[in-house]
């Protein structure tokens, strides 16, 4: 999932396994995992088999893949993965991570299965390992939030992408837990330190949420955090591994108070209970940036996502209704998606933010 | 007394034809009229429903769902009372329904205007059992507790009544008449059939709606099929849990009805083939289909997914069907043969004669 690889490796490699690394998804790859998977599955289910594909090419004994226990889809992805990977003919054990809630530390048991020291030290080993993996997904959620502020406003284009791909190389080649600790420091001040436009105010604030495979993947979603970028938006994501960690663990405040948003707003059809997927932030996530004056929301996910599909219709109804002044852009991404046709619609998007933001400061809001 | 004086004006109740119409609509008949109200279904689904449910609906929506839309649209120009929308969340231990089930009355509530008061009822049983639900679908209607003690005592019999009827052989629409009073020419399951023996999986919003597959059921009948449905099944088979692997129990309400039917019908030796009937963009349905695929394909077994939307073309998939019905017909012929190896192959397979 575009720039948490890092985090992932060091999981593995903290328990003294080795680690093998697909390349980047491309559509050289994603090739053989169309050919096996489903017809009408979601995206991610495509990848992610293509992405197997090429790793048990390359040799690799065992996989691992998340687990879910929720209503949608995601739950059954590695046992029929497993079925389908296995009547190809290939040779592996496949091993799951049950992420359901990560209180019930059954990862840990996973963890330990890596690792060949069977000692107490391997208790040490754990701890040692979820630490460093938990800095790492925090510094990368560092960087890409400073990537979404700063690119809109940089004078050099290009600047931000490159420091983004040489920290990211960084996180991944420190070791050691106070190595990371001095990263942070030094991610802050080197985004600081990229020269910059003087800021006017004029920068359009864009929150782009969605599911989180395809919102984290660059290849899937087209790059559209760069190009939002790139076309004078300040995006703003609370999405990234990091934050689904921290829900996991029961410790994300943000995520509860969008909850209480989405809950409260009842009357305007705001969801109720968890329906999968991440229908229910994205709800509110919403009415928060409304009430925030952003000026665009942006929601993307795979094609026929279940519980997308009905959050996007709450929203696109939440917005012609006028309870809240906050224009949504829907995009959803499958293989067959057209650059160009997704590019013209993401200009004609921003050109509309921006002249509905010059009529605001003329009219006020349109909102009741 | 005082509920009494209130009861004397009937108030109506819409429940749209569509999605869990097909399963439960005695026990909401009967607990619904067992309160003192007046039942209303919308009618038929019809190529206008779909339109009309399609301006509401967003384009990436299964086709069941659209129907429900314009079902809710039809009811309101019946001028019911109360519109009632179930929240599914599960039906079983352990198990969820879909994603869109368990959203259905917000998403209505968020997309759809002028609606009537909406009565929720939110059966959870992982967590309440099915009575406390129902007590609290019963207040909002202002009953008092005895009232809907009765009524939900009623229609938990009813319901069992209508499954039992399915048991024994019957098909959807024969139980529904008799459930309501009509009288139907019942014959008993004859274990005795000299034709094709087809089951039929699916959800039952898409086996039983003629709209959506197409008025099937009824075709395969003509053809000298016997049609096995899967609430035809005995009812024992629906209360294991299935397993998917050894770590990973199936967690979906409607997939783990389908998935025991199959297992048991995988067992039946003198099944002849297998229909998997599911609407286009239907999340579970895609992982399960090729779980299904893979198995019927180790079996030998003919086996065959409609994929069907409102776009489908009705020729297309009759062709598709009957090409599947013939094919098994040979096959029984070719392996008759063999068996007794009376006539040699070639010449009998050239005179055979295809309904």
């Amino acid at each position: 999932m575009g720039n948490c690889w890092p985090c992932f490796k060091a999981l593995v490699e903290g328990m003294g396994a080795e680690s093998y690394l697909p390349d980047y998804n491309n559509l050289k790859q994603l090739d053989s995992g169309l050919k096996q998977s489903p017809e009408w599955v979601c995206f991610p289910f495509k990848t992610t088999i293509a992405n197997f594909i090429a790793a048990l090419d390359a040799g690799v004994k065992v996989i691992v893949m998340a687990t879910d226990c929720g209503p949608c889809r995601f739950g059954f992805y590695y046992a029929v993965q497993e079925r389908i990977l296995k009547d190809m003919g290939y040779d592996f054990e496949m091993k799951y991570l049950p992420q359901g809630d990560l209180l019930t530390f059954e990862w840990v048991k996973l963890l330990k299965s890596m690792c060949e020291d069977k000692s107490l030290y391997s208790n040490y080993l754990v701890y040692r390992t979820a630490r460093v993996f938990l800095m790492k997904c925090s510094l990368v959620q560092d960087i890409e939030a400073y990537e979404g502020s700063t690119r809109c406003y940089e004078v050099n284009p290009g600047e931000t992408t490159q420091i983004v791909k040489k920290y990211v190389g960084l996180v991944d080649s420190a070791k050691r837990y106070h190595e990371l600790r001095q990263l942070r420091s030094r991610i802050r001040r080197s985004f600081q330190e990229i020269p910059k436009r003087k800021h006017d105010g004029e920068a359009l604030k864009v929150g782009l949420t969605g599911e989180i495979h395809v919102t984290l993947d660059p290849f899937t979603n087209h790059d559209i955090k760069r190009k939002l970028g790139e076309l004078g938006c300040e995006v703003h994501m609370d999405l990234s591994l990091y934050d689904w960690i921290k829900h996991k663990f029961h410790v994300n405040f943000h995520r509860k108070y969008i909850e209480y948003l989405s809950k409260t707003h009842k009357k305007y059809g705001g969801i109720q209970m968890d329906i999968g997927g991440e229908a229910f932030w994205v709800v509110g996530e919403y009415i928060n940036w409304a009430q925030n004056n952003f000026d665009g929301f942006v929601h993307i996910y795979p094609f026929t996502c279940m519980p997308e599909i009905t959050a996007k219709s709450i929203i696109s109804k939440m917005y012609t209704d006028r309870v809240f002044d906050l224009p949504p852009a829907f995009f959803s991404f499958d293989e067959h998606a057209g650059e160009a046709g997704f590019v013209t619609r993401l200009e004609s998007y921003v050109e509309l933010l921006k002249t509905k933001k010059e009529q605001k400061k003329k009219y006020g809001s349109r909102s009741k | 007394m005082l509920d009494n004086m209130v009861i004397k004006i009937q108030k109506t109740i819409g429940i749209p034809r569509s999605l869990l119409y097909y399963k439960y609509f005695p026990l909401w008949k009967t607990f619904f009229e067992e309160l003192d109200y007046e039942v209303v279904i919308s009618d038929k689904s019809t190529n206008k429903i779909v339109e009309v449910g399609g301006k509401y609906a967003i384009d990436e929506i299964c086709i069941p769902l659209k129907l429900y839309y314009g079902h809710l649209v039809n009811l309101l120009e019946k001028n019911v009372d109360f519109i009632f929308i179930p929240r599914y969340i599960s039906t079983t231990f352990g198990t969820y329904m879909c994603p869109k089930f368990l959203g259905l009355p917000d998403l209505i509530r968020g997309t759809m205007e002028n609606l009537p008061p909406i009565i929720e009822m939110d059966i959870d049983l992982r967590k309440k059992p099915k009575y406390t639900s129902m007590v609290h679908t019963g207040r909002q209607l202002k009953r008092s507790t005895a009232q809907i003690r009765k009524a939900y005592e009623k229609s938990v019999k009813i319901y069992h009544y209508f499954r039992n009827l399915m048991v024994q052989g019957l098909s959807f629409q024969q139980a529904m008449n008799i459930v309501n009073g009509g009288v139907e020419n019942f014959q008993p399951k004859s274990s005795k059939h000299d034709g094709v023996k087809i089951g039929i999986i699916g959800h039952g919003y898409n086996v039983h709606d003629p709209f959506i597959n197409m008025d099937l059921l009824k075709k395969l009948r003509k053809m000298n099929v016997q049609v096995v449905t899967l609430e035809n099944l005995p009812l024992e088979i629906f209360k294991q849990r299935t397993i998917i692997t050894n770590s990973l129990k199936n967690y979906w309400g409607n997939e783990e009805e389908i998935l025991s039917a199959v297992n048991y019908l995988f067992e039946d030796k003198t099944l002849d083939g297998l229909i998997f009937i599911c609407s286009f963009c239907c999340g579970p349905d895609s992982l399960i289909d090729e779980l299904i695929t893979r198995d019927a394909k180790k079996l030998d077994l003919p086996y065959i997914s409609l994929v069907l939307d409102e776009h489908s073309g009705q020729t297309g998939v009759i062709t598709r069907v009957e090409a599947f019905v013939d094919m098994i017909i040979r096959k029984k012929r070719t392996q008759n043969i063999k068996s007794t190896q009376k006539i040699p192959m070639k010449t009998v397979t050239g005179q055979l004669e295809v309904k």
